[in-house]
């Protein structure tokens, strides 16, 4: 895990430049419902600390659109994320296996996009039944159900993690479901799933710290600069959980 | 399932114990019974004589399996009207359950509160099926009406328009002052509960289960209306004596105290209650009923259970006795020696929250995950708020027994103000309801909120009936409007004031039957008609509010109240420049001081004047305080009668920073507040939301990104 992390740490320019690309996103996305909130508000302002809630209160009774913006930040972002994974995953294999030319980057990203995209839908079908068979295991104790559901969460990143690893690194057929089948077969190993399931975890948590911070300390001035901290870990944390992969399949691959 | 009873009912008494360990008893050791129904002459405060017009003797069998009472009242109702009657009114409320057409019906289409009609159990009703006089006279006896004197006389009967109420014809007219003594054989057929009264499984609420006497007012007319949907209940207070035949697994819990319990025999138990000067007489029976006990000074508290709500007993009891503590100490003595709580189980909602003398439903505390727990979301609406709610009820109309059907506003509307006096005195002054990380719903804003809704449709002060069910006013209305009304009024002549007057109130009708007219003499008799409020107005004078215009626009008319800041700017000072008239009469012209083309924002203070224009959006016309800031930082406040559409204010020499509106927040009847708060265009204000609510919006969005989700 450490290598891993190692690998993210001699990329510093792949992890600001993601990072700060995924803060200048959600500004962006965010951007709708601080218009809509201002035109609501006009010229006027709340008084009194701890009003938020029912200002909110009152400013959805009479206006729609506010609920609509703050759906749309959800929506806007869920977006986002699809389309940017696959997009940028033929870089960012490339520059964690070693050092790489942007140009480098950018024409795996181009190469490998439409792999990593489909690479993407057989992991989101691999969640769907894994999750299924979470709830049944539910039905015998809740308890068991979340362990299951982490379980088949932290196994399906992996898996796509070492399937889109391997389609650049190793020029595997993308496409093909048998690359996903052995992507799967290879994250099972349970200390390549730990090393990998930890870093998965640990992005969970800085999500969960994300939001936490936001709604403990919403009307702090402190709080968007710490949440945004937050997110920039969290970047470096991902990418710390890909190169646990990408140490993997560069372990199979013959010398040079 | 006696034994797994018991069994279950030993293990959750353990798992409370341990999860309490400072209770003082064990969880299922009942409190022994009080001595007396009510409390000693010295802590009961005033129980006055006359108040008792009917007492019953109540003997029923409850039919656990087929969900059925069959039983006896033996009613001793005393004539206190200066007329004589020759029928007596009767309260079928049971009917209202009995089929699509009844007047309740009609209105609830076969819901109440979110619960819907059960399927197995659709229909309720109460079957008079005999009627007799046993006696008559000045003072008939209560306790042995058997004996009273005279002949037994058939009497017959029939249902109104609606069956939820009967008359009895009477051989001869009953004096004043004479007293007769009723006895009425019925059966009662319980619904599966869905509004209040039922059963569920082997769960069964008995409220308004037998024929009770309609009141008579002082002028001869029976006040007995038909049981609508919104409508409550209106009784006479007297003493009950209750014989209830049960099946012997079946735990208890009734109005009043046990005063005795016959041996088993076959598999039931007769048990005898007795209850004084109460209105209405109900009762639960559960075998899975876990009991606990406490008492709060020399008054027994009884709650009984239900398995799966345990574990929130102890909040229960914790918000008991400070609803206690706080409304014996504002609205006078609890005159009963006991209070019962019932909880009812999970498929029994329809039962939860409801009130009754010395007894009420409460319902569970709402069960956050845990999840939403780490967000710091907390709530005290849902169980917590139904406790103090329901006990609120045994003084605004279990002690204060106002008409619920003429004014239901007096009781719900009342005791929604109670209530937050209730949460006030137990929290303190920044009581809240709701709250979620750092933000909150205060008590005032969960009693405003409700007016910035729908439009207001009826008035305050209108019949049960005249709520439809379609329109959802009932609730916003009758509750939290008149509740608002009242805090606002509160505030507004202060609480030093306001408190006293309350109380007297309370302290006067206890024991009575009080109308709207009643509270508003009350208020105009301790508070003057004219109180005068706190602060001055803008030229110094002093300000009144006229407390019977307050009370007209806010008991009858729909006038919201509503204030907004039309302004908030700085414009150049009058000045002197100009041609004027010398002391000759000629004209002499004097210079502008500075510069006429500067902007207000460049020109210095001692040239500027601030302006803000108050409109009085809503109908409603209330004195209205107004806090100005100053560039200098220092601030002025002023109050507004609120008579006019609009108010110019202006402060020559003097920049404007901002101005705010009801800066304290005393009017609870104002739902809309958002523009009460404005500042001058120079003073490149922040609207306070779009920027906390925006970091919001992106950290959510952070958070679906996940580190660009790689």
């Amino acid at each position: 895990m450490i290598a891993a992390l190692r690998r993210v740490w001699s990329a510093p320019w792949l992890w600001l430049s993601l990072g700060l690309l995924q803060l200048a996103l959600a500004v962006a996305v965010a951007a709708p419902l601080r218009a809509v909130l201002r035109a609501a508000m006009g010229p006027f302002t709340i008084s009194g600390e701890s009003r938020l809630l029912a200002a909110l209160l009152e400013l959805t009774t009479h206006n729609d659109a506010i609920v609509a913006a703050l759906l749309s930040v959800l929506a806007g972002a869920a977006l986002l994320a699809a389309v940017l994974a696959p997009l940028l995953s033929g870089a960012v294999v490339t520059r964690l296996a070693g050092p790489a030319p942007v140009g480098e980057q950018a024409r795996a990203s181009a190469i490998h996009c439409p792999a990593a995209l489909v690479i993407g839908i057989y992991g989101l079908i691999l969640r769907a039944l894994l999750a299924f068979v979470a709830a049944a295991l539910g039905t015998i104790h809740p308890t068991l159900q979340i362990v299951a559901l982490v379980a088949a969460l932290t196994l399906s990143a992996l898996a796509v993690d070492l399937a889109r690893a391997r389609v650049v690194l190793t020029g595997a057929r993308g496409l093909h479901p048998r690359t996903f089948v052995r992507a799967v077969a290879t994250a099972a190993r349970p200390r390549l799933w730990l090393r990998s399931g930890l870093m998965t975890a640990l992005q969970w948590g800085l999500g969960l710290g994300m939001l936490l911070t936001a709604v403990h300390g919403l009307e702090q001035p402190w709080t968007p600069w710490l949440v945004r901290g937050l997110a920039l870990v969290a970047t470096f944390v991902a990418l710390g959980r890909i190169a646990v992969a990408v140490e993997h399949v560069d372990g199979e691959r013959p010398p040079p | 399932m006696v034994s797994m009873t018991a069994t279950r009912r030993a293990a959750l008494a353990i798992l409370l114990a341990a999860a309490a360990c400072d209770r003082p008893r064990r969880a299922d050791e009942p409190v022994p019974e009080p001595a007396a129904a009510l409390r000693p002459p010295e802590l009961r405060g005033a129980v006055p004589a006359a108040a008792r017009v009917a007492d019953y003797v109540l003997d029923a069998r409850l039919d656990a399996d087929a969900h059925q009472v069959t039983g006896t009242a033996r009613v001793t109702w005393r004539n206190r009207s200066a007329r004589a009657v020759d029928r007596v009114a009767l309260h079928l409320y049971m009917n209202a359950f009995r089929a699509d057409d009844t007047a309740w019906m009609l209105e609830a289409r076969g819901t109440h509160r979110g619960s819907r009609q059960g399927k197995d159990g659709q229909w309720g009703y109460i079957d008079l099926k005999a009627a007799r006089l046993l006696g008559r006279g000045q003072a008939a006896d209560f306790e042995k009406p058997e004996g009273a004197a005279g002949p037994v006389t058939a009497l017959t009967w029939k249902e109104g328009e609606d069956p939820s109420l009967a008359s009895v014809a009477l051989p001869a007219p009953v004096q004043p002052g004479e007293a007769v003594v009723l006895e009425l054989e019925f059966i009662t057929q319980l619904p599966e509960v869905f509004a209040r009264t039922g059963y569920a499984g082997d769960f069964h609420m008995l409220g308004q289960w037998y024929p009770k006497v309609a009141v008579l007012a002082a002028d001869g007319q029976w006040r007995a209306h038909v049981f609508t949907l919104n409508a409550e209940f209106f009784a006479d207070f007297g003493d009950y004596e209750v014989h209830l035949d049960v099946p012997e697994a079946m735990v208890v819990g009734a109005t009043g105290i046990r005063v005795g319990e016959d041996p088993p025999v076959d598999g039931r138990r007769r048990l005898h209650y007795r209850a004084e000067m109460v209105h209405d007489f109900a009762w639960a029976a559960d075998p899975d009923f876990i009991e606990l006990g406490a008492h709060w000074k020399d008054v027994r508290i009884r709650q009984l259970v239900h398995p799966d709500y345990i574990a929130d007993a102890p909040r229960h009891l914790e918000v008991l006795l400070a609803t206690l503590e706080s409304m014996e100490a504002r609205f006078g003595a609890y005159p009963w020696s006991t209070i019962t709580v019932i909880h009812p189980p999970a498929d029994a909602d329809g039962a939860a929250g409801m009130e009754y003398p010395t007894l009420f439903t409460t319902s569970d505390i709402l069960r956050a995950p845990a999840w939403l727990r780490l967000f710091g979301a907390e709530e005290r609406l849902s169980g917590l708020f139904t406790t103090v709610h329901e006990f609120g009820h045994q003084y605004f109309q279990g002690m204060l027994a106002s008409d619920e059907s003429t004014q239901p506003w007096l009781d719900e509307g009342l005791n929604t103000a109670s209530n937050m006096l209730t949460l006030i005195d137990w929290q303190g002054e920044g009581a809240w309801v709701t709250r979620v990380g750092n933000q909150q719903i205060s008590v005032d804003e969960f009693v405003r909120g409700s007016l910035d809704g729908e439009p207001a449709l009826d008035p305050v002060d209108a019949t049960a009936e005249t709520y439809r069910s379609v329109t959802g006013s009932y609730g916003d209305t009758v509750y939290r409007k008149t509740g608002a009304l009242l805090l606002t009024l509160r505030r507004l002549v202060g609480p030093a004031r306001f408190d006293p007057a309350f109380r007297a109130y309370a302290l006067e009708w206890r024991f009575r039957h009080p109308t709207g007219d009643d509270l508003v003499a009350t208020f105009l008799r301790e508070l003057g008609a004219r109180p005068l409020l706190e602060g001055t107005g803008p030229e110094g004078q002093a300000v009144n509010l006229d407390l019977a215009d307050y009370f007209q626009q806010a008991l009858h008319s729909v006038a919201a109240v509503d204030f907004g800041l039309l302004k908030v700017r700085n414009r150049r000072r009058a000045g002197a420049a100009g041609w004027h008239r010398d002391e000759h009469g000629a004209l002499a012209l004097q210079a502008a001081a500075g510069d006429r083309d500067l902007p207000p924002a460049e020109l210095p203070e001692a040239e500027v004047e601030g302006v803000v224009v108050v409109h009085r959006i809503g109908e409603f016309r209330v004195p209205v305080e107004l806090e100005v800031e100053f560039e200098t930082g220092a601030a002025v406040r002023t109050l507004w009668d609120g008579q006019a559409r609009y108010r110019v204010f202006t402060w020559p020499g003097r920049r404007v920073r901002a101005a705010r509106l009801d800066p304290d927040g005393k009017l609870l009847l104002e739902g809309p507040r958002l523009d009460n708060h404005r500042a001058a265009p120079e003073a490149a204000p922040s609207d306070g939301v779009s920027r906390p609510v925006g970091d919001l919006g992106e950290a959510l969005a952070l958070t679906v990104l996940g580190g660009l989700t790689l």
